[in-house]
């Protein structure tokens, strides 16, 4: 029982940094009309990057001169090394900039990423780092928000639910919409 | 030994209400009015036991805890904050500085209004969080003022009571009113 158990929390360190791990992580990446996410994981190195404080405080606030989400006010420990979009034999790398420690690994990435027809597009949200602040609220991810064309994609929002519903917010106000 | 630093006075128990008014203890021990509060109405299960998640948590009396891990203020996080001990089957129950979106699972949130009726303030309105800030902030001051005087020792408490007991009316400062 122990040593099953060991096993299993040693694979799933394993995972979380995409390292291969028997048939306890199967790659389940596939979605429809053919599309495959594949995300690349690696272990968040600090002298690779530029770090700095946040003002009056002793926590990483931007690393490589950007805002940065996960790490729960900590350095993060796994960056995303990339997040590809693939159809038809055809590759879109996704902006991953400023996404740090997303628990999502090529096992999981169906539970945390979903991906929609949008038009002639497709709409891929991605909720990031769950469960990394205990507390009210605390479980809430950050959201990414793509879309993706076969010869291009943005990356539209980046935020946590907060900041998301402060944009409605404003823009309803600025655009006098009522709800 | 614990000792009192907040008492809330919720304006239902048993109801839809969100709603309900905060106190302080000052350093020269009167009770004062510190702001509103907002909460999750209460949703109980079978077994009479406040719901995870979608319900405020049972009346009583509880202590607090400091608690400034995670991420700082600047970076979306919560910052200084207190939480709850010994609150049963909920986990992790705070007071602490409101989200402009007002989203909660079951902490207790300070608040500077008390409808969401009417054009004054919807969620989303940044103001909501801005202001909550200072009164966590007044909350620490106060915190801080009242064990630097030596009178009291253990951890403070807060009180969630659904009437107001007397102390709250006979011995009672008006500063904030």
């Amino acid at each position: 029982m122990f040593k099953s158990s060991l096993r299993l929390s040693v694979c799933f360190f394993l995972s979380f940094l995409s390292l291969s791990c028997a048939a306890d992580t199967a790659v389940n990446n596939v979605y429809q009309d053919g599309i495959t996410l594949t995300i690349t994981n690696k272990i968040f190195d600090k002298k690779a990057h530029k770090i700095q404080n946040c003002p009056k405080a002793q926590t990483p606030c931007i690393i490589d001169g950007k805002i940065f989400y996960g790490g729960n006010g900590l350095l993060p420990k796994v960056e995303v090394a990339s997040l590809v979009f693939s159809q038809n034999g055809k590759k879109v790398y996704l902006d991953v900039s400023s996404i740090y420690d997303t628990g999502v690994t090529n096992s999981n990435i169906k539970k945390y990423i979903s991906i929609e027809r949008w038009s002639s597009s497709y709409r891929i949200v991605g909720y990031l780092g769950a469960g990394e602040d205990k507390g009210d609220g605390g479980d809430e991810p950050y959201i990414a928000h793509w879309l993706v064309m076969p010869n291009g994609s943005v990356r539209n929002h980046l935020g946590d639910y907060e900041s998301l519903v402060s944009l409605v917010f404003k823009v309803n106000k600025d655009f006098n919409i009522s709800q | 030994m614990a000792w009192d630093l907040l008492h809330i006075v919720r304006h239902t128990y048993h109801g839809d209400s969100n709603w309900g008014n905060i106190y302080i203890k000052t350093v020269n021990e009167k009770w004062e009015w510190l702001s509103y509060t907002y909460e999750l109405p209460w949703k109980a299960d079978e077994a009479g036991k406040s719901k995870n998640n979608i319900s405020r948590i049972k009346l009583g009396t509880y202590e607090l805890k400091v608690r400034k891990d995670g991420k700082t203020r600047d970076m979306g996080g919560k910052g200084w904050r207190l939480e709850l001990q010994n609150t049963e089957h909920r986990k992790n129950i705070q007071i602490h500085r409101a989200a402009s979106s007002l989203s909660l699972k079951g902490c207790i949130l300070p608040v500077h209004f008390n409808t969401l009726q009417g054009d004054s303030i919807k969620r989303g309105d940044i103001r909501i969080r801005d202001k909550s800030e200072e009164i966590m902030d007044k909350i620490k001051a106060h915190l801080e003022a009242l064990k630097s005087n030596g009178k009291v020792k253990g951890n403070p408490t807060i009180a969630l009571t659904a009437n107001m007991p007397a102390k709250l009316l006979s011995n009672r400062s008006y500063a904030n009113v």
